[in-house]
């Protein structure tokens, strides 16, 4: 392997970074997401059917929560990436993103307030299918109601790849 | 209604135009223009923008409602990216129930989706469902 691990990444293991809620979720941002996934259920768009159903109101489609990008605050970089990132030094790299796990606790609402925190959990030399050197890295972003309450968690998987040797895998962000 | 292992989800067949890959990068705060911009695109290398591998979730999660309905809940999904899609190509999909065990709470589905272009992985997801009494 490639000694691509250096100090300077490690210092980066078990990274923190929080945002608190800017505001609440909104019906709109509800509706506009589930119009963008094309998923037309009245749940996403409907008090009156939500409620029907058991709902307070309408509610977030599942994935809603985990894949905004709404909560760092701050403006666009210069590729127009607006969501978190860590700022590992990259150059050379890149940022192939590998698969997610996330766990729901109930569904989202148009009122919540949801603050996340991210933490860099590992990042580790692994040995790429062709025998080559790349980096793993494991992200875990825990998502919070306005009580503190854990509504859902996202733990992301990362390889930082040389880019000498990128395959057509999904390229991240 | 009773489901069974083996039971299949509804299937998909959906292209990605590229104003449709804006609409979800607007809709999730992510404007990184290589999801919407074939200039650049074509400056790092790439044949078109391509999808957002996160948007394969949220269609998996469709593919759940539409087949578990309105009360169900969606409890865990690990998705497992495979290769790119890039601007106005077609991907299909299907998903089977590969597990029904109860619990506590109620019933629990397990599903398998999988996501192809042309017959190549794109995308797999094992999803867990809490469905109604």
């Amino acid at each position: 392997m490639s000694g691509l691990l250096t100090d300077e990444l490690r210092a980066f293991i078990g990274a923190e970074r929080s945002y608190p809620a800017q505001e609440e979720v909104g019906r709109a941002a509800i509706r506009y997401f589930a119009i963008a996934v094309e998923d037309r259920s009245p749940l996403y768009h409907s008090d009156s059917y939500a409620r029907a159903h058991g709902y307070p109101s309408r509610i977030a489609p599942p994935t809603f929560v985990v894949e905004s990008g709404a909560y760092a605050p701050g403006t666009p970089n210069e590729n127009g990436y607006l969501a978190h990132e860590w700022d590992i030094p990259m150059e050379g790299f890149r940022n192939i993103r590998g698969g997610q796990e996330y766990e729901f606790m109930r569904p989202v609402l148009p009122t919540d307030r949801i603050s996340v925190k991210y933490v860099l959990e590992s990042i580790e030399e692994k040995s790429s299918r062709d025998g080559r050197g790349q980096l793993m890295l494991i992200s875990v972003a825990t998502y919070t109601d306005a009580a503190g309450e854990v509504v859902a968690t996202n733990r992301e998987t990362f390889f930082l790849q040389p880019l000498a040797q990128t395959t057509s895998a999904e390229a991240a962000p | 209604m009773t489901h069974s292992a083996g039971e299949a989800l509804p299937p998909i067949d959906e292209s990605f135009p590229t104003w449709r890959m804006m609409a979800y990068g607007a809709a999730t705060w992510d404007w990184y223009q290589v999801h919407f911009d074939h200039q650049v695109a074509a400056s790092m290398g790439l044949p078109g923008p391509f999808v957002d591998g996160q948007q394969w979730g949220a269609i998996f999660a469709r593919q759940l409602r539409e087949h578990f309905g309105p009360q169900a809940f969606v409890s865990k999904m690990a998705l497992r990216y495979h290769a790119m899609v890039f601007a106005d190509e077609r991907v299909t999909g299907s998903a089977e129930i590969t597990t029904l065990r109860h619990e506590p709470g109620g019933q629990v589905a397990e599903v398998l989706h999988r996501l192809e272009k042309d017959g190549r992985p794109v995308a797999s997801c094992r999803s867990e469902v809490r469905l109604p009494d």
